[in-house]
């Protein structure tokens, strides 16, 4: 018996050694990864909602510079009760007892009633009660509390400082009397302007003078004139007055605000600073920022300048039915050339066919105008404008020509011809003036064209010389524009005269005929967005 | 005495027919008092948060640094979690600006706007 026991203890001693009481660590690795994994799904597939947030820490309030500096005594209960009193009565008995002065600023009336109430009130509490009730601003550090009724700040202006001349249009072009001609120039009566015609926009502005002028109206400053009596006479005049004459006066004036508020232009950095009580600040602040969305609104124009061929039979308007009146393939090598070319931008340009890529109102616009003619060159035009400012963009090609050959007599050469050279400019002048308001923008816009389209040679051989062809246009006009939107602002006709020939030069076997009249429309188109 | 057992019955009948007519006239069920209902009640957002917060947020502190906004109308809301629920009382209020919920692990709550930079911190790390 005691053999069979003591054998069976042995088995069950040996199973219990066998059987391995640790889990291995790779399972217990298992175990965790599964368990991450299980907690990750649950976290990233629970549903978010947009507006609702956990935030796994805790709330505190976070404390402001001003309040991290306060003194200790700021915080202190207060065991004095007050009722109604004067002001300086009511912090002495605050203070009583503490090292602490009291400092009454400019303004502040010591002797105006005021009353306290309320139980478990801190100094902090008194003196914001304080604050409340008479509108004054206090200053507290460990030994002084400072009462002021005004508040001073500087105001920083961003618009560009100094005064602003501006002008945009054609005051006075070249004036021509009827009957008779200048040497160089002959004009035609009809298109003479003699000086009575001109559109200008002019103005000078003064920014910040403007910004200050709006501070005096939050302000509720007012200009009175002041009479001072000047009694000393100056040494150098004998005056000699009858008893009753009337003393001299000089007159000067003397701007008052409301509460005693008062503000200054500092031109050196461009900044105005205002001397007032904190809720007249608040509304010039207010003002400040309004007027600083307004002034720095900017826009970017495009100008696009379109030259199209109209065909004949929509030659009188932009006719949008007309099919397209592309010219034929390039297989028989057929060019189509013309002037009007050279009419767009400076002259004497590439001849060709281009096609805008960029995607927006104005590509849209060129298509539309493909539609209907052949687009035979267009040019761009960007510049960015800022409120009320002014945007200039010059582009000028100058060309020599020979413009006179002299006859010279030189001792060694005998008589020989010179040249004479004069400067041919072309180019573009364009002036553009925005008002740009919330949702669209006024614009100005003067713009100058003068094209050089050839150099004509007149005469021959040693007396050759040559001859500029010029276009000139202009361009003066207000439009409305709105982002997206182009606008077709203005545009010049031209009856050109056209060429078709083959690339190697000579006329194209079996052309009964040359030349081909065509209207050439010069179109601009006007698009502006928002930045 | 056979005339009169035939009028009793069609009255009887004629009753019962008015009577299952009007039974089976659905009443409108405004309670709103089901498993997973909250009636949001006319007035003001911030007392329909503080009765949304004895659901779950017992006891815990509201910071209501919003403005004034309104309820305009009784409405019942469905939802299936109490992040549903608080979601859709503050969605429709898009003016000034977008509402938000934030729990904290200390029993803080806080409702604010959008843009509000006092909350900027926590945002950056909320989920």
């Amino acid at each position: 018996m005691k053999l069979k026991l003591t054998v069976l203890m042995m088995t069950l001693a040996l199973n219990g050694c066998t059987t391995n009481p640790f889990t291995a660590p790779e399972n217990v690795l298992n175990d965790i990864k599964q368990q991450k994994q299980h907690t990750l799904t649950a976290r990233d597939d629970a549903p978010s909602f947009d507006n609702v947030f956990l935030y796994n820490g805790m709330y505190v309030e976070q404390l402001s510079l001003a309040e991290s500096v306060l003194p200790n005594w700021y915080h202190k209960k207060c065991s004095t009760s007050f009722g109604e009193m004067k002001l300086s009565k009511l912090l002495t008995k605050l203070f009583d007892g503490k090292r602490v002065n009291i400092e009454y600023r400019d303004g502040v009336e010591k002797d105006s009633h005021i009353k306290v109430s309320g139980d478990d009130l801190t100094h902090g509490d008194i003196l914001e009660a304080i604050a409340a009730e008479t509108g004054y601003t206090f200053k507290a550090d460990e030994a002084t509390v400072v009462l002021s009724k005004y508040q001073t700040r500087v105001f920083p202006v961003r618009v560009l400082g100094g005064s602003v001349q501006y002008s945009i249009g054609k005051k006075k072009l070249a004036q021509a009397s009827s009957g008779s001609s200048g040497q160089d120039e002959v004009k035609s009566d009809l298109v003479a302007n003699v000086g009575d015609e001109f559109s200008v926009i002019s103005g000078q502005v003064d920014p910040l003078a403007d910004f200050k002028t709006g501070v005096d109206e939050v302000l509720g400053c007012t200009v009175q004139a002041k009479q001072t009596r000047q009694d000393k006479q100056p040494a150098d005049f004998a005056i000699t007055s009858a008893p009753n004459a009337p003393q001299q006066s000089k007159h000067s004036e003397q701007s008052t605000c409301a509460q005693g508020a008062s503000a200054k232009l500092v031109p050196s950095n461009n900044s105005i600073i205002v001397r007032a009580i904190p809720s007249q600040l608040e509304q010039v602040a207010k003002y400040i920022e309004r007027q600083h969305q307004v002034a720095m609104r900017q826009i970017r124009v495009n100008l696009t300048l379109v030259s199209v061929e109209m065909a004949k039979d929509s030659q009188l308007n932009l006719d949008f039915d007309v099919s397209d009146s592309h010219l034929f393939g390039s297989s028989l090598g057929v060019k189509h050339v013309t002037s009007a070319f050279t009419n767009m931008l400076g002259g004497l340009g590439n001849r060709g066919k281009t096609v805008l890529q960029h995607k927006n109102g104005s590509s849209l616009a060129i298509e539309a105008l493909s539609k209907q003619g052949s687009i035979l060159q267009s040019s761009v035009l960007r510049a960015v404008l800022i409120n009320h400012r002014i945007t200039q963009l010059t582009n000028v090609s100058k060309v020599s020509y020979i413009s006179d050959r002299p006859q010279q007599v030189t001792v060694n050469a005998g008589t020989t011809r010179g040249i004479e050279q004069k400067v041919a400019q072309s180019g573009t002048l364009l002036y553009m003036l925005p008002n740009i308001g919330v949702k669209d923008a006024v614009l100005h816009i003067s713009s100058s064209q003068s094209a050089l389209i050839r150099l004509d040679p007149k005469g021959e051989g040693d007396n050759q010389v040559e001859s500029p062809v010029v276009d000139d246009k202009m361009l003066n006009t207000s439009v409305i524009l709105q982002p997206g939107r182009p606008v077709f602002i203005g545009g010049f006709s031209n009856n050109e005269l056209n060429a078709v020939f083959s690339e190697s030069g000579a006329l194209l076997p079996g052309m009964s005929r040359s030349s081909v009249d065509k209207n050439v429309e010069t179109v601009m188109v006007l698009e502006m967005e928002f930045i | 005495m056979k005339t009169a057992l035939l009028l009793m019955l069609m009255g009887l009948s004629l009753s019962t027919v008015n009577a299952s007519e009007e039974e089976e006239q659905p009443q409108p069920d405004t309670s709103c008092v089901g498993v997973n209902q909250f009636a949001m009640k006319q007035g003001t957002l911030k007392d329909n948060i503080i009765r949304m917060m004895t659901i779950d947020y017992v006891g815990a502190s509201l910071i209501y640094d919003v403005g004034r906004h309104s309820v305009y109308v009784d409405t019942c809301l469905q939802y299936d979690s109490l992040n549903h629920l608080v979601q859709q009382m503050i969605e429709p209020y898009v003016s000034p600006q977008s509402i938000y919920f934030m729990s904290f692990r200390n029993n803080v709550v806080a409702v604010f706007y959008q843009n509000d930079a006092k909350y900027s911190q926590y945002l950056r790390s909320a989920r």
